[in-house]
């Protein structure tokens, strides 16, 4: 066999696996979405039914239909607040030490930086019982500010946005200066619209995790219209344990807006994870 | 000429510029990892409200056997022991496996990388939701085809054991696995294309240049795989909460699901708690710093 077609077989057999690795991948989520359109009884069919025909939106109805059992519409506005409050908040914070980090000279400077890092290196588990007595004391459960604030005090956002500014030429900063610019200023006009693409990924990545979050926001909010949506599946769960069409259109609900927003900025989150030298998940 | 505190060329500026991350870190980093430490050392019940201080009680209550939490602590450390040594493998594996084939297919890299990448985008409620679903006993779809295929009667994946490590570890898999097929995807773009040329003019064929070359220079990109993957794996909470209840018996109920009952249950034992978490902290570095040292050996 030559050599060209021995390569041809050798792509077609890449493509080959490949094509039914990504079919396995994606066939949970299409079963989640499938099951969601067929009327309850049908679910549990034999034969399994491939493809619902014709599809019902009567598992939706029924969800949404419910304000007081379950309050998707709520819990979808605490995602969203929680989440986006998290990332723009993040962003500010982080950025302001990262410009200080990168820009600024003043005693103390690398080794409160490497203190920083170092934190990173500690298991979380060790959080989770003081930093719940902390939300208690503040009076904070129960209360968005609860899965909001803590994760402020992440590293990683520093210490990314830290590398990417340092990429950033200085003589910027020096002839904005000669133009009598002042620090804040040159950190709004020149770092910031020099570093929308970290920013884009920190923030996307920032929102994704809080909205994904589950643990932490499972011992933090307890009443079922203060719930985020990942917490509010359990109340799903508890109404609708043996009705798949439902509980699947409830999945289907609380991923749809990840899953969008993950393809349309998953470039972002792919660099934001080759970035994060140390991340976790 | 005197120095000025403040304005744009302060002496005190700088810290003006680190001080909202510095109140957030210090309020939940820094003074939590002390203060968990002093709840350790406290019988500290949130429920009845009493606060007292027992010294090591609580730690070397962990290593009395006799006492039921304990007992349930090192079950549960065991538990998650298993669940790393299961689910690793596959984990770094699948994703090497992955990375290889995605990188080697000219077009649509991009696409296959999103797919496999997709799931991590999910929670892990709609995650064990899915796949309870799938593992169902009675109408799931895994049985349903391994009825219709060869026979073989309903299995109790999430009920009985090794039915629901498999469940958990199949989820967790494909929930997590793109993250560390994209780093390896990196790692592989990195490796200098001259190295493979240099191999092909030494008659290198396929499987030399993957041991010779790629393998090797994947080293580093690996250490920090496995070192994440197993941390992670440590951490393994809403799989088992929500797909098996940590049953059957307590066979699946990790330590985070240990600590969380034993903290945020019925009981809200925080100082027990506590030990417990420092306890399971101090293993999982001395795990890291065992990996760093297996990795680094002889270099």
């Amino acid at each position: 066999m030559n050599y060209k077609l021995r390569i041809k077989i050798f792509n077609i057999l890449i493509y080959l696996i490949l094509t039914i690795l990504a079919i396995f991948w994606i066939f949970p989520i299409y079963w989640m979405f499938i099951t969601s359109l067929k009327p309850e009884y049908e679910t549990i069919a034999w034969p399994v039914k491939w493809i619902p025909i014709p599809p019902t939106w009567e598992n939706y109805k029924k969800i949404l239909g419910n304000p007081v059992d379950t309050p998707v519409f709520i819990w979808f506005k605490n995602s969203f607040i929680a989440a986006f409050s998290y990332s723009i908040l993040g962003l500010i914070v982080s950025s302001l030490s990262a410009y200080a980090f990168s820009r600024m000279k003043f005693p103390g400077r690398d080794r409160y930086f490497w203190f920083l890092v170092s934190f990173m290196t500690i298991p979380g588990i060790i959080y989770l019982i003081p930093n719940y007595l902390t939300i208690y004391s503040f009076g904070w459960v129960d209360d968005l500010k609860s899965i909001i604030f803590p994760g402020l005090a992440s590293v990683w956002g520093v210490f990314m946005l830290r590398q990417y500014f340092l990429t950033i030429p200085y003589e910027l900063d020096e002839s904005a200066k000669i133009d009598g610019a002042n620090k804040l200023y040159i950190l709004w006009k020149i770092i910031i619209p020099l570093s929308k693409p970290a920013l884009l990924t920190l923030g996307f990545m920032n929102f994704l995790s809080n909205w994904n979050d589950y643990l932490w926001a499972l011992i933090c909010l307890s009443s079922p219209e203060k719930r985020t949506l990942p917490v509010g599946m359990l109340t799903l769960q508890g109404r609708y344990i043996h009705f798949y069409g439902t509980m699947m259109a409830g999945a289907f609900l609380t991923a749809l807006p990840a899953l969008i927003l993950f393809v349309l900025l998953q470039r972002y989150y792919i660099r934001g994870v080759v970035m994060s030298g140390f991340g976790g998940r | 000429m005197r120095k000025r505190l403040f304005g744009d060329e302060g002496v005190l500026t700088p810290y003006l510029y680190l001080l909202p991350h510095a109140i957030f870190f210090s309020i939940f980093a820094l003074y939590p990892v002390f203060k968990g430490l002093w709840i350790s050392l406290h019988k500290w019940d949130i429920l009845s409200g009493e606060k007292r201080f027992v010294g090591l009680k609580n730690y070397i209550d962990i290593f009395l056997v006799r006492n039921v939490p304990a007992q349930y602590y090192w079950e549960a450390l065991w538990n998650t022991i298993q669940f790393v040594i299961y689910s690793v493998p596959f984990l770094v594996g699948i994703a090497l496996i992955l990375a290889l084939l995605v990188n080697s297919a000219k077009k649509g890299r991009g696409f296959f990388r999103t797919i496999f990448f997709l799931p991590t985008a999910l929670t892990v409620s709609v995650v064990a939701v899915i796949w309870r679903w799938i593992f169902n006993y009675e109408s799931g779809l895994l049985n349903y085809i391994l009825y219709s295929l060869f026979r073989i009667k309903n299995i109790p994946w999430l009920t009985q054991q090794p039915g629901a490590w498999i469940s958990i570890v199949v989820a967790t898999v494909w929930w997590t696995v793109g993250w560390n097929m994209v780093y390896f995807i990196i790692g592989i773009q990195n490796i200098p294309e001259e190295l493979y040329e240099a191999a092909k003019i030494d008659g290198a064929g396929w499987w030399q240049s993957f041991r010779y070359i790629t393998l090797p220079s994947l080293k580093p990109i690996a250490l920090f795989i496995f070192i994440t993957t197993i941390i992670a794996s440590f951490n393994l909470f809403g799989q088992p909460q929500l797909m098996t209840g940590g049953g059957p018996g307590r066979s699946t109920v990790t330590v985070m699901l240990h600590i969380y009952n034993e903290g945020f249950g019925t009981n809200l034992r925080m100082g027990s708690a506590s030990a417990m978490a420092y306890l399971t902290a101090f293993v999982m570095i001395i795990v890291t710093f065992l990996q760093v040292r297996l990795f680094t050996r002889g270099e």
